[in-house]
């Protein structure tokens, strides 16, 4: 047992878990291999891991920090709504980018997505940009409408952001 | 500790006073649930296909030892309640996957980036577990809406995948078990979600877990953050789900591809999987000199549509339901598909093979099971809710099956070959 986490690094358990996952993933990676299909697959694997990590985190990350600092400006001295604020926008937005995320081929249309959708279906495809367009204009109505009622009883407004003393140190990452 | 080069490797950086082992833990739950409930009804969809028919596409593999029993024709919704499922869940899982990564994303950064055999094995395998759960996610959400950007072969690799997924997310699941019933017992399951922002406190720094070593004042409540996560998940589904549902609810299915009624009305007004236009079937070759060629061990019939529409027709009410998760319910009339087999002289039927007029894609042709021969809802339909097919429907003739994934309902019937015994 000693042995086993000097030279492995943990028990076995660890090691029972790591021979499950490699027997089921060789058996799918096997069978692409026979069905040629394993260095495109391995491709866009590698590069889901790559785009997440390495462009679509950054790019979030980024535009948030960039709203929290821009937000920070109109900080008033005596009532800091300014974490309100940043909520009220952020929520829409993420809620807009799902919509967005899950369905890019049906709203941008990218390359022959239209006519393939036509094809397909018997229908054109022009209604979704508009559709993605006006539920993304009533999240951030609604989140607008909350935000006004929040702020007019005081509930919570005020408070949240008086809680938050770190508007200007440096933080490059606090949600 | 090794000093790291800076930037993402400093974990003082990582800053969010809510990440930690409880908000990772709440969220793998609810990954579970959707993704466990993905992977049971991908492989019934599989299944559903009849691999040991030769449909699968890949042929081989553990195929003809895992499916070598035959899909059912009842309920007759079957299919459509499983795939509705699978392609739900698909979508609702989205922005759970993101806020998980998000939750645990300081851990991909760590300095050194192996410390021992075991830990380069977990990280590559967690690198599979992301890499193939984002990749079934999008290709699965890329076929559904018809962007076929990808240069694989869809079905092969999502189902092959799948099982990359499998073995990565039980392994997973095994060594983190300890961490998350850890979690669940300091934190509480639920407590966290009765905590607003006042009350939100950091975890304790750990090596294990994702939880900051220089926390931020936090300025959302592990409540708020699950919230938004659950309400986009939720947004999605409800934007979603009418495609599955049909009827009135498909209204409400405002982003999904299915979720427009095609035209003004009428018995042919409902969702077409691939037009007559879009399939090159030609007006003459349907028109009055189109033959149903019906095929038996030594027989080879050829009758009009004249002839069918003089054999005993019955109606049923039946579900198409398509593996993109979609559904749409008619009334179709037509002759049994075991009449037709008795004039072919095969009185005990246990398979047909049925081929299409259109020239080529890989669904011009499908292979029936003994249970779907012999149903008595199994029609070879020549009108829907009362009317003639229209062309894009499968005019002159198409199958129509109960539980049968969609695309084997083959439309615009060229022939029908039956096998099995002269003898009832």
């Amino acid at each position: 047992m000693r042995l086993m986490t000097r030279v492995y690094g943990s028990g076995p358990r660890h090691l029972i878990a790591i021979l499950v996952a490699t027997v089921l993933a060789a058996y799918g990676w096997t069978r692409l291999v026979q069905n040629s299909q394993a260095e495109k697959t391995l491709l866009w694997l590698v590069a889901a891991v790559i785009l997440h990590d390495f462009v679509l985190f950054p790019v979030y990350h980024g535009l948030y920090e960039g709203a929290r600092r821009a937000g920070h400006v109109r900080v008033d001295e005596h009532r800091d709504t300014r974490v309100p604020v940043l909520v009220h926008l952020v929520v829409p937005t993420v809620l807009s980018a799902f919509l967005l995320l899950t369905w890019i081929p049906l709203i941008l249309q990218p390359g022959i997505a239209a006519s393939t959708y036509q094809g397909i279906t018997g229908v054109d495809s022009d209604a979704f940009l508009e559709r993605w367009l006006l539920i993304t204009a009533g999240l951030f109505v609604a989140s607008a409408l909350v935000f006004l009622v929040r702020s007019r009883t005081g509930g919570g407004v005020a408070a949240a952001g008086g809680d938050d003393p770190h508007g200007v140190r440096k933080d490059a990452d606090a949600t | 500790m090794t000093r790291g080069p800076g930037g993402p490797y400093d974990p003082a950086i990582w800053r969010s006073p809510i990440r930690g082992a409880w908000l990772a833990s709440f969220l793998s739950v609810g990954l579970l649930v959707l993704f466990g409930i993905d992977l049971i009804t991908g492989y019934l969809s599989h299944a559903a296909y009849q691999p040991d028919l030769g449909q699968s596409f890949s042929g081989g593999g553990l195929d003809r030892h895992l499916y070598g029993w035959d899909w059912p024709t009842s309920p007759a919704w079957l299919y459509a309640f499983t795939q509705g499922l699978h392609i739900t869940a698909g979508i609702a899982v989205l922005p759970i996957l993101a806020a998980k990564l998000w939750a645990v994303i300081p851990k991909f950064y760590k300095w050194p980036p192996v410390t021992c055999i075991a830990d380069a094995l977990e990280r590559l395998l967690l690198g599979l577990l992301v890499g193939s759960g984002i990749l079934l996610i999008f290709t699965g959400l890329w076929d559904i809406s018809y962007w076929y950007t990808f240069p694989f072969s869809f079905i092969i690799v999502h189902y092959y995948a799948a099982w990359i997924f499998l073995g990565t997310v039980l392994g997973h699941v095994l060594i983190k078990l300890p961490v998350m019933r850890e979690a669940f017992r300091t934190r509480g399951a639920l407590k966290p979600l009765r905590e607003d922002l006042a009350q939100t406190r950091p975890e304790p720094p750990s090596e294990t877990t994702s939880a900051p070593s220089n926390p931020a004042e936090p300025t959302v409540s592990r409540r708020g953050f699950i919230g938004v996560v659950g309400a986009g998940s939720l947004g999605l589904v409800l934007l979603t789900v009418g495609e599955s549902l049909g009827g009135p609810l498909r209204s409400i299915a405002l982003l999904s591809p299915r979720g427009r009624q095609p035209g003004s009305g009428g018995p042919n007004d409902f969702q077409v999987n691939k037009t007559a236009d879009g399939r090159g079937i030609k007006a003459k070759d349907t028109g009055a000199a189109w033959r149903l060629l019906l095929k038996g061990p030594g027989t080879l019939m050829m009758l009009s549509r004249d002839e069918l529409l003089a054999m005993p027709q019955h109606t049923y009410t039946l579900p198409i339901a398509c593996v993109e998760g979609w559904s749409t319910t008619q009334d179709w009339t037509g002759v049994r598909l075991r009449d037709l087999a008795a004039m072919a002289g095969v009185k005990s039927p246990d398979r047909a093979d049925v081929e299409s007029l259109q020239q080529g894609g890989s669904f011009r042709q499908a292979a029936l099971n003994p249970g779907q021969v012999n149903d008595d809802r199994a029609l070879l339909a020549l009108k829907v809710n009362g009317a003639d097919l229209s062309m894009d429907h499968g005019f002159p003739a198409r199958m129509i099956v109960p539980a049968l994934p969609g695309v084997h309902n083959t439309k615009w019937v060229k022939q029908i070959q039956f096998s099995g015994g002269a003898k009832a």
